[in-house]
């Protein structure tokens, strides 16, 4: 059954323009954001360099956004209703869905890695400097772009499923992610740096000093750690609200 | 076979199904009566897995709807009339429903054009008139050639010729076999069509019977129901 869900879902994100809306969004976050720095800041350095690819991951809170508007949009247009008509087992539904965000994710965090490196390399040479960063660093931010996209597309399946509500679910991951998240890391470092943005920083492996609020970073492999718990954890808490809850009569 | 047995569902101390026991046989249309916020939705929900009865238990083939190793097969059901990404075409939204099911891309084509939206399919659904959602709901009930159909106020928003198809469609379907269960609180337009009447009121059951025993005698359907449920025609 899980194969067919995960057919069936992929199709409705192909179909659904949002989706490639959204992908082009990921895609522009990365490409203003390597080229804002490229143009304003300083380019000759290995450090400089490792900072510019490091935006390679930007685009995943994109992608965490698009899993909470998918999850959540399946009760604000209803389409949860023939979901669970053809499949009672709402577990399976959920997973499919999480399956092939996560999938979505992984391809745009791979395609904005290509494209980072890409405006990287060319804004370099075209300032005259010399890309200094080596082969297996571009591998390991790569993998860490595709990773962390990848599991914040999931992750956002999970929230949006727990939240049902569209709106407030998209407005509370907004505030969340640009006052609460830099709050807690300006304020208490230590716990800021646990939170997705920090992850996201240290997914990209820039090793960089200056990340604006969050001083603290956590090693790549403890933020995959982290990351994957909280994915694991709204990933239950979606599933286990869907199985319980009730599906109610549209008031609209 | 679509059997309640003393269903009952309360919300908090609201008690919107009460020991409702009904059956609706293959081969009948079955119209469920009663007026808005008899609980007749809260019904159909049950039958079809999307609410918990309390007590009692709501089968269809034997089977709760969450049981059924072909619930698309087994019945097919109309509950909303939107339940609809408005950025997908008709198409899309029955490809997916297909795929979900495993079952092969050209039975969406069939249903299509048996639901006579072939033209429109390429169409937003956000651009589709309520009456267009209505038959494209009934499209996706009837994707698994389902044995039984279960129907919410099917009718709302088609236009004359829409409820004349409606009709004509659900009769053919009936005389195939088919179990078809179908919500109303529009009796005029259910009593040339059902074969059976199930009628609540408060959660509760009224009546379950044939429409020829209640119409015996030149009643009209209508007449039988008000004298039942002791209203006023406000439902016609």
């Amino acid at each position: 059954m899980l194969p067919r869900l995960i057919r069936a879902e992929a199709s409705k994100l192909r179909g659904t323009p949002t989706s490639w809306w959204v992908f082009g969004a990921a895609f522009a976050v990365v490409a203003v954001s390597t080229g804002l720095s490229l143009v304003l800041g300083p380019v000759r350095t290995a450090e400089d360099q490792r900072s510019l690819v490091g935006f390679a991951s930007v685009g995943g809170l994109v992608l965490l956004l698009l899993g909470v508007v998918a999850a959540a949009g399946e009760y604000r247009h209803r389409t949860i209703v023939p979901a669970i008509l053809i499949t009672p087992r709402r577990t399976t539904l959920v997973a499919a869905q999480a399956i092939v965000y996560a999938a979505a994710g992984a391809a745009v965090g791979l395609t904005s890695a290509a494209l980072c490196m890409l405006i990287t390399v060319v804004g370099v040479t075209l300032r005259g400097a010399h890309f200094v960063v080596p082969v297996e660093h571009i591998a390991l931010v790569a993998l860490g772009a595709v990773i962390y996209t990848a599991l914040s597309a999931a992750l956002g399946v999970g929230l949006g499923a727990v939240a049902r509500n569209q709106v407030a679910a998209v407005a509370g991951v907004l505030v969340f992610l640009s006052l609460i998240d830099p709050a807690i890391s300006a304020l208490a470092p230590a716990l800021g740096r646990f939170g997705p943005s920090a992850l996201g920083i240290a997914f990209s492996d820039t090793g960089a000093t200056n990340n604006g609020p969050f001083s603290q970073i956590l090693p790549l492999w403890a933020a995959a750690v982290v990351y994957l718990a909280y994915t694991a954890l709204f990933m239950v808490a979606g599933t286990s609200t869907s199985v319980r809850r009730e599906i109610p009569t549209n008031t609209n | 076979m679509i059997a309640c047995r003393s269903l009952t569902k309360t919300f908090g101390r609201h008690r919107a199904v009460d020991q409702l026991s009904f059956e609706a046989c293959p081969g009948k249309v079955t119209g469920f009566l009663g007026r808005n916020g008899a609980g007749k939705t809260t019904t159909l929900r049950i039958l079809l897995g999307l609410a918990r009865p309390t007590y009692g238990s709501a089968l269809i083939d034997g089977h709760a709807y969450a049981d059924l190793r072909d619930p698309i097969g087994t019945v097919g059901a109309v509950l909303e009339a939107s339940t609809f990404h408005p950025g997908r075409t008709a198409h899309a939204h029955l490809t997916v429903l297909a795929l979900a099911a495993g079952i092969p891309l050209v039975r969406v084509v069939e249903v299509l054009r048996i639901v006579e939206l072939t033209a429109d399919a390429d169409m937003r659904v956000g651009h589709y008139s309520l009456g267009m959602r209505q038959r494209l709901s009934l499209a996706a009930a009837l994707l698994g050639k389902p044995r039984a159909l279960i129907l919410d106020e099917p009718a709302n928003g088609l236009d004359p010729q829409g409820i004349r198809w409606l009709r004509t469609f659900l009769r053919a379907r009936a005389s195939e076999g088919s179990a078809v269960l179908l919500s109303s609180h529009m009796l005029s337009e259910v009593a040339e069509l059902v074969d059976n009447v199930v009628i609540i009121d408060h959660g509760r059951l009224l009546h379950s019977g044939s429409v020829r025993e209640m119409t015996a005698g030149g009643v009209r359907l209508e007449d039988a129901y008000f004298e039942l449920t002791g209203s006023a025609p406000e439902a016609r």
